[in-house]
């Protein structure tokens, strides 16, 4: 028999990392179309923010690329991509729902901000490993 | 009505404001309460974890949110419409209450990391509770008609309150 077949998959375990990442995702794009619907209702571009935002982004991976994870503090800078997918599926998702009232724009911001929260949360549990 | 005065006549119209946004924004608030729901039952169930495991990396991504959370408010009381923080309107509710959800935002990162707090002082700040009455209220700002006072705080903190308190006896309790 060869050794592949022999290794069992693990199977899945439901942690407090998994249950904070995707609550984080869950809780981000609420906030991040309510502040859209807002700004657009008020005449404001979310543009500046958003390109804040990518900024500091561009910023964290770039500390968990070059820092973080060649000392040792954090072994992933990302979540396993199913779980990545699933995230960002339901954030597409329900940003569509709203993508009338908050623009492409804003589409993209919910977007961004949704990823930027569940993946520092990610990089914050891979910090501690906990 | 100041932030800080309560009025328990007017608990009745608070109710209704915060109803009366969930009325509104029914999904969004709803994926809100999911989410705060499916992190406090799985917190219920696995309660093995000691505390400062559990307390002091919420108050790191809490921090974070609330800082994220503080800038989409500056921008949403500014003069400019461009996030222009020279522009920024001092005078206003919203802003007021950003400045202060970042200089809160910037304290608990450096309690987070430090990890200098008293036990009682970490479960104070860094629980899922506090975490989601910061996030709905910031969400409530987001209201034009909506303003922030005493009693509609303690509308809204009252109930997560009960929900903390039940959550550490039943950590006590395993």
């Amino acid at each position: 028999m060869k050794k592949a077949k022999l290794i069992k998959k693990k199977p899945f375990e439901l942690k407090k990392y998994h249950m904070s990442v995707f609550t984080t995702n869950l809780l981000a794009l609420a906030l991040a179309i309510l502040f859209v619907k807002s700004y657009r209702l008020k005449g404001y571009s979310i543009l500046p923010i958003f390109i804040i935002m990518l900024a500091v982004l561009a910023a964290f991976l770039l500390a968990s690329t070059f820092i973080l994870k060649p000392s040792g503090m954090v072994n992933r800078i990302f979540p396993k991509r199913n779980f990545i997918i699933l995230n960002m599926l339901i954030t597409g998702a329900v940003s569509l729902i709203f993508l009338r009232q908050i623009g492409l724009v804003g589409f993209c911001f919910t977007l961004l901000f949704a990823f930027f929260l569940f993946e520092v949360e990610h990089l914050i549990y891979e910090g501690v490993k906990i | 009505m100041n932030i800080l005065q309560i009025n328990f006549a007017e608990i009745p119209a608070a109710v209704q404001t915060v109803t009366g946004f969930i009325k509104e924004n029914p999904l969004l608030c709803g994926i809100m309460l999911i989410s705060y729901g499916l992190y406090y039952i799985y917190s219920f169930i696995h309660n093995k974890s000691v505390d400062s495991d559990i307390y002091e990396i919420d108050m790191v991504s809490a921090a974070i949110s609330s800082i994220m959370v503080s800038m989409l408010l500056i921008g949403l009381d500014e003069s400019s419409k461009g996030f222009n923080l020279m522009a920024m309107d001092l005078s206003s509710q919203t802003t007021k209450i950003a400045i202060f959800l970042l200089s809160y935002a910037v304290i608990l990162l450096f309690f987070g990391f430090t990890k200098i707090l008293p036990k009682f002082l970490v479960v104070l700040l860094g629980n899922s509770e506090l975490d989601l009455f910061i996030n709905f209220g910031a969400a409530l700002l987001t209201d034009p008609d909506v303003a922030i006072t005493g009693t509609l705080l303690l509308v809204m903190g009252a109930p997560l309150a009960i929900l903390l308190v039940i959550q550490r006896i039943r950590r006590l309790m395993g």
